[in-house]
Parts: structure tokens; C-alpha cells; sequence
């Protein structure tokens, strides 16, 4: 007989080796004993995925406002940020940020918000006093320095 | 039809579906013959007790992703296997047999009992003395190579079987139990018949 076969045959051998008598029969109950700990474990400390889900899921019915009407809200809020940008100096063409004057006498300011230009009644004749200056809606230390 | 007819896949189908029965039919199914081959692989009885439970643990918990693309018989074979390799690797001991890890009612099986009975009368061949030669050699064996050995030489199965749930090819397993065949016949050279 080749040493192949006497080899194969002493580890078929190893087929009659088993486990304790009654292990399978406990087996199966210490099994199914595992699988409740388990649960129950999972059941009393649930991962912070599980609790954020699960406090956010309460705390939006609570509030009593529903999924869509914070996308409405949402949205209504973008788009009356849109409109008062449009209407704002820096969102429409018609305003330049500084009219320089070329006159000697200082120049007066007048400072414009996103509201409609307010009229300064004119207090001088007209022709005699220098032109206002119109500025953005900024202090005048916001201002870059002039480069001469 | 009882549990004990029904194939595995109608139990795998009824696992999924919540019943917890289905499974357990299953663990009574296949406990027995994956307890051969992890003992085979670790030569520790509770080793083999704590990784059957985790075995069995990770088959439940990953049933839901079984999609019957190779046979149940194989995928639990895998994930055995698989883990039996992971623990063999990560405690990496040198196997010592214990009195308690010894099979005592193999000194009833015939062949085995013709197995002991040499023609050398110099050579001492107790059931003990066997048992330990036979689990040395498996323990010097390389994790990978005890793994076709267990596989093919102790439980029986193809070639084929071995390399879908070792997910290599069948020449990769073949070359893997002739180099641990030679091994081994070094290793059990005292035991072979004239």
C-alpha cells in the first residue's frame, strides 16, 4: 500500500472524533440563549445613529409642523432674499458706488440704504454749492484710503 | 411538512421571513459536521464550542444578504472555515493535547482499534498515543493546508466544493494537499503499514 493512501487513510481516522456527550442538545440552547442577550442588548443600549433618528423623529411631530412646511418655509426664505438683492444698490445697475466731484468746496454725503433714495431738500441756490456725493450704505472708515 | 424535510432553502426563505425555528432546524442540521471541521482545524474541543456560537451568530445575522448564488451547505462552510482561520491566526498557540480533548469512544470503533494494532511490536500504539500523533501533524501542518486536508481527507468533500467555499481553483487545491500529504508522511512515518 503507497504512502498516499496510508496517510488518507489515518486522517479518515479523525472522522470518528466528536464532541462531548449531550453537546449537541445544549448546543442549540445555549444557541438561542445568546440570541436573546443579544437583543436584549441591543434593545437597552442602542447605537447614537438609532437615538438621534429617533429623537429627531420626535421632535418633529411635536412641533406640529409638517416635513413640508419647512420646505415651503425654506424656500419662501430664498426667494425674498433674491427679491431684496435685487433691490438692493449692489444688485442693480442703476447706482455707482461714488460720484466724484470736482469742485474745491467739500463734498457732502449723502448716504443711501437698500430703501428708496430719501430727498435732502436743498438748503443752497443751485448752480453755487458743489454736487453730493453718493456713497454706498457703508461708515466712512469702511472706505479704502485714496491712492494719490 | 416538518422541519427535518424541508430543504435549506425553504428554511433560509422562512429565516428571513422572521421565523426563528427555520434557523434553529438549521443549526441542528449542520452543527454536527461543521463541529468536525473546526475541531479538525483548532484540535480544542472549546475552542470548537466558542466558534461553532459565533458561527452560527454570524449566519444569522448575515442571512438577510444570502442570495442563494452557491448552496447554503456551502456558504456556512465559508463563513466556518473563514473564522476558524481568522481565531488560527490571531492566537497563533502551539496546540497542546489535554486529557480532556481526547476522544474516548474511539477505542469502541473497529477500525480504528485495527489502526493501533501494529505488526512492530516496539512501537507503543495507544488509542492516546495515536490520537496525539494524528492532531501533531495536523498542528504542523500550515493553517491554509490543514484547512484542504480537514476538508477533503476527513470529511470527504470534492475538490470542487473545497475550492468554492476556499474561493480558489481546484488545481490550487489539489497542489495544497499533495505538498501537505508529503508532509504529513513525514510527520506519521511510524504509523504507515508495512
Amino acid at each position: 500500500m503507497d504512502s498516499q493512501s496510508d496517510i488518507q487513510r489515518l486522517l479518515r481516522l479523525k472522522r470518528h472524533e466528536g464532541p462531548p456527550e449531550g453537546f449537541h442538545e445544549n448546543f442549540l440552547e445555549e444557541f438561542r440563549r445568546r440570541q436573546r442577550a443579544e437583543l436584549l442588548r441591543r434593545t437597552l443600549k442602542p447605537s447614537i445613529r438609532q437615538v438621534l433618528i429617533e429623537r429627531i423623529s420626535v421632535l418633529l411631530p411635536s412641533l406640529r409642523i409638517s416635513s413640508l412646511a419647512y420646505a415651503s418655509t425654506a424656500t419662501i426664505g430664498v426667494m425674498a432674499s433674491i427679491i431684496i438683492w435685487m433691490h438692493s444698490p449692489a444688485g442693480t445697475s442703476k447706482h455707482s458706488p461714488l460720484v466724484a466731484s470736482t469742485n474745491s468746496h467739500p463734498p457732502e454725503f449723502n448716504i443711501i440704504s437698500a430703501t428708496p433714495p430719501v430727498e435732502i431738500p436743498n438748503q443752497r441756490a443751485v448752480g453755487t454749492f458743489p454736487p453730493s456725493y453718493i456713497l454706498e450704505n457703508q461708515p466712512a472708515s469702511y472706505n479704502p484710503p485714496l491712492g494719490f | 411538512m416538518e422541519d427535518n424535510e424541508c430543504s435549506d432553502e425553504e428554511l433560509v426563505a422562512r429565516t428571513k421571513a422572521g421565523d426563528p425555528s427555520a434557523f434553529d432546524t438549521l443549526v441542528i442540521r449542520y452543527s454536527p459536521r461543521l463541529y468536525g471541521l473546526i475541531y479538525h482545524m483548532t484540535s480544542h474541543h472549546e475552542d470548537t464550542h466558542d466558534l461553532m456560537q459565533d458561527v452560527f451568530t454570524k449566519a444569522f445575522k448575515s442571512i438577510s444578504g444570502f442570495r442563494g448564488k452557491s448552496s447554503f451547505y456551502t456558504w456556512m462552510h465559508s463563513i466556518a472555515v473563514n473564522m476558524s482561520l481568522n481565531f488560527l491566526k490571531k492566537r497563533g498557540r502551539r496546540y497542546q493535547l489535554s486529557l480532556d480533548d481526547i476522544d474516548l469512544k474511539l477505542d469502541k470503533n473497529e477500525e480504528f482499534l485495527q489502526a493501533t494494532a501494529g505488526s512492530d511490536p516496539r512501537r507503543e500504539t495507544g488509542l492516546l498515543e495515536l490520537q496525539r500523533k494524528l492532531n501533531e501533524a495536523m498542528m504542523k501542518l500550515s493553517h491554509d493546508h490543514r484547512a484542504v486536508v480537514t476538508m477533503f481527507d476527513i470529511q470527504g468533500m470534492p475538490h470542487g466544493e473545497i475550492a468554492k467555499i476556499l474561493k480558489i481553483s481546484e488545481g490550487t487545491v489539489r497542489s495544497r494537499l499533495f505538498y501537505a500529504h508529503r508532509q504529513l508522511q513525514s510527520f506519521l512515518e511510524e504509523f504507515r503499514k508495512p
